[in-house]
């Protein structure tokens, strides 16, 4: 397999804005897939399904995919059979087991549209039933093969007879769009995905999202001009939902986070906020970092500057909308700064795949491109009014939901620092582990942590026995199975709160226990918390009268840390097939390991954290 | 008026783009069922091209009419980028 190759091309499909270039690059696509594909890419089981033609967005979706690090398989269902096809239970698209669909549907698909002289009431109670329309196969097409599902909002509508007048009447299409669109975003359920055509054709312009010939002449939901990025934008949202979006925004200081250098030009001399235009500029793109980091992207600093002269305007100037402690690493020195992004990702325990890198200086963006491939870099300009909308485009930080615990992230991740500092300090790992004060919580997978246990099975790589993928219909289901242990953790200590932190899935079998997933985020690493969750796992096996406990590891390129995961919990290995182990461990003879972790039965943090809210 | 034969050339070249062909020699004369892969889904991916490479519009009924190269080329010199502007 030609690896350069491959990473050549997927950072062209990834940067590709171009629809006839794209189509180019899926014939390379095809080509070098003759010779294998790239190790580590999530397969994934995608219908599409059309309320207009789709043939000329299957291949370059595909691309965009591959792009993100899926390898999809596509099957499309033929021009507008989407309705019958989510409805009928033996339809190809059930058929085929999905785990992902993509709806195109467009304002054609819109079977009832208001009077022209209806009300708000009256356009209102047509909009939800309109939904409904769109809402109720989705639901069904869920529930059949429980996949998720990408659904179009509606771009504008194209004509305006009503002019001006239209913005006041419920009736005019165009007004009604806007209020089926809210009403879609009300009511869309977990697994339907909301793909936002209605936002990009407002921020490429309706007259040039549509090209209406070919409408006309070949059913085709978006021109071709904008194709590239309604490909790219669904590419992102499928992503989030099956982890593939990056987790921390690196950025470079001087010229990148205020104007001009710090170590030249002084706290008086650099330009930030009020009193500047393009002060203004790199202010009003610290706010836009500043909500990335709100919703749960992690922030780190990789500067060439001194130390000391790197930290002086977060301490000291009035206009800085970024804190320090926003950010969860501070690598200022004059190291290559490929050097700085590996010590990154290896102290916040992410891949380098996770990370996103925006620097002003196209010489250091080459650096860290030639050096670290799997960094995404994107092209800056030398525009900071550009910076915001750059990073928009690129959708590197889609998320499908959002949890207390996404808010809370940089937070935890600044209080193993902290514990980090003070295991330095502590004379052994016993002392260091009292230290810590930690106290969790063993419970089931239930409603209030559904959502984040499925987050984290999606995002965990490094302590992930099986990286299996799941979606929260799977886990539902399997949390309602009354044959399967599950069992997630709550963790605090003397720093703080740390959120749901591992999932443990096991299926009782004919007098065996086999665990099927055992995950758990790096930031609770070394604390023995999988000693804590061994010893509840044994408990549940008990009482079930199994014997053994039986564990797989399934090595991935990025599992290695829990290589030796059941030897040092004291299983026997009974099988080691290229990597590929199975371990047993004897349930009724096992003794409980200690931990320096107290229980607590009463999550007595929970109520403070969901009414808390962050 | 474009020359035909640079058209043909820059043709050549938007097919073998789009369908993924090492080569591709068109004639005047060469219809969708003498190229491989030239069918209705690449046609339209073939017009976008076109249309961009030539700086034209296509009309909306008129895209689906051409039944060979030749007819192809006409409109493409009538029209394209090469074409004066009052006959485009």
């Amino acid at each position: 397999m030609d690896t350069a190759a491959w990473s050549r091309l997927l950072a062209q499909a990834d940067a590709c804005d171009d629809y006839t270039e794209m189509i180019a690059l899926c014939h390379r696509l095809k080509a070098l897939e003759r010779g294998g594909r790239p190790e580590g890419m999530t397969p994934l089981r995608l219908a599409v399904l059309g309320g207009a033609t789709t043939e000329m967005l299957v291949e370059p979706l595909r691309l965009a995919l591959a792009a993100r690090g899926i390898a999809a398989e596509i099957f499309a269902a033929a021009y507008n059979q989407f309705i019958p096809e989510m409805l009928d239970p033996a339809s190809e698209t059930v058929r085929f087991r999905p785990q992902a669909a993509v709806v195109v549907n467009t304002p054609h698909n819109i079977a009832e549209w208001p009077a022209a002289e209806a009300s708000a009431e009256e356009a209102g109670a047509l909009a939800q039933r309109v939904c409904g329309q769109f809402l109720e196969p989705c639901r069904l097409l869920h529930e059949r093969t429980g996949c998720e599902i990408a659904l179009n909002n509606f771009h504008p509508f194209p004509a305006r007879p009503a002019g001006n007048l239209g913005a006041k009447l419920p009736g005019d299409p165009d007004n009604f769009i806007r209020r089926l669109n809210t009403t879609l975003g009300d009511r869309a359920p977990a697994y339907v995905h909301l793909n936002d055509v209605a936002s990009m054709a407002q921020r490429r312009g309706l007259d040039r999202w549509l090209d209406l010939r070919y409408w006309y002449a070949a059913k085709q939901p978006v021109s071709y001009e904008c194709a590239p990025e309604y490909v790219r934008n669904t590419a992102a949202l499928l992503g989030a939902l099956f982890g593939r979006s990056k987790k921390c925004l690196v950025l470079d200081l001087d010229n990148t986070l205020w104007g001009g250098v710090i170590g030249d030009d002084g706290l008086e001399g650099i330009e930030l906020g009020e009193g500047s235009p393009a002060g203004e500029a790199f202010k009003a793109f610290q706010l836009y970092v500043r909500a990335l980091r709100e919703r749960g992207v992690l922030l780190a600093v990789c500067s060439k500057n001194d130390e000391g002269n790197a930290g002086l305007p977060f301490e000291r100037h009035p206009e800085m909308a970024l804190r320090r402690d926003d950010f969860a690493a501070f690598k200022a020195n004059w190291q290559p700064k490929s050097q700085n992004l590996e010590a990154i990702a290896a102290e916040l325990n992410i891949g380098l795949d996770s990370l996103v890198f925006v620097d002003d200086n196209p010489a250091e963006r080459e650096q860290v491109r030639q050096a670290l491939p799997e960094v995404a870099v994107p092209e800056m300009t030398d525009e900071p009014a550009d910076y915001p909308a750059i990073l928009d485009n690129a959708r590197y930080f889609e998320a499908a939901t959002l949890t207390a615990d996404d808010r809370r992230r940089t937070e935890t991740y600044r209080q193993r620092q902290a514990a980090s500092e003070l295991r330095a300090g502590a004379a052994d790992l016993t002392e260091y582990l009292k230290s810590l004060e930690m106290i969790a919580t063993v419970a089931p997978i239930g409603d209030a942590s559904i959502e984040r246990a499925t987050q984290l099975i999606n995002k965990s790589n490094q302590f992930n026995l099986t990286t299996r993928r799941l979606t929260l219909s799977e886990v539902r289901a399997i949390a309602a199975d009354p044959g399967r242990i599950t069992r997630t953790v709550r963790l605090r200590d003397r720093f703080g709160d740390h959120g749901l932190i591992s999932v443990l899935i096991a299926k009782v079998e004919r007098g065996a226990v086999v665990v099927e997933d055992w995950l758990m985020s790096c930031r609770a690493l070394n604390r023995g918390v999988e000693r804590l969750l061994l010893n509840e796992l044994i408990g549940a096996v008990r009482e079930t009268g199994a014997q053994q406990i039986v564990g797989v590891y399934l090595p991935t390129a990025k599992n290695g840390l829990v290589k030796n995961h059941y030897r040092d919990l004291g299983f026997e290995c009974v099988e080691d097939v290229a990597g590929w182990s199975e371990w047993r461990l004897n349930a009724a003879e096992a003794q409980p390991l200690s931990t320096f972790i107290e229980l607590s039965e009463e999550p007595r943090w929970l109520t403070t954290q969901t009414s808390g809210a962050n | 008026m474009a020359d035909d034969a640079d058209i043909g050339s820059k043709l050549n070249t938007i097919f073998a783009r789009i369908l993924g062909l090492d080569e591709v020699r068109l004639e005047p004369g060469t219809t969708a069922a003498d190229v491989e892969g030239w069918d209705s889904v690449t046609h339209v991916q073939l017009m976008v091209a076109i249309e961009k490479e030539f700086a034209m519009r296509f009309r909306t009924g008129e895209m689906a009419r051409f039944t060979n190269v030749g007819q192809l080329v006409e409109c493409i010199a009538s029209r394209g980028r090469l074409a004066p502007a009052s006959e485009r």
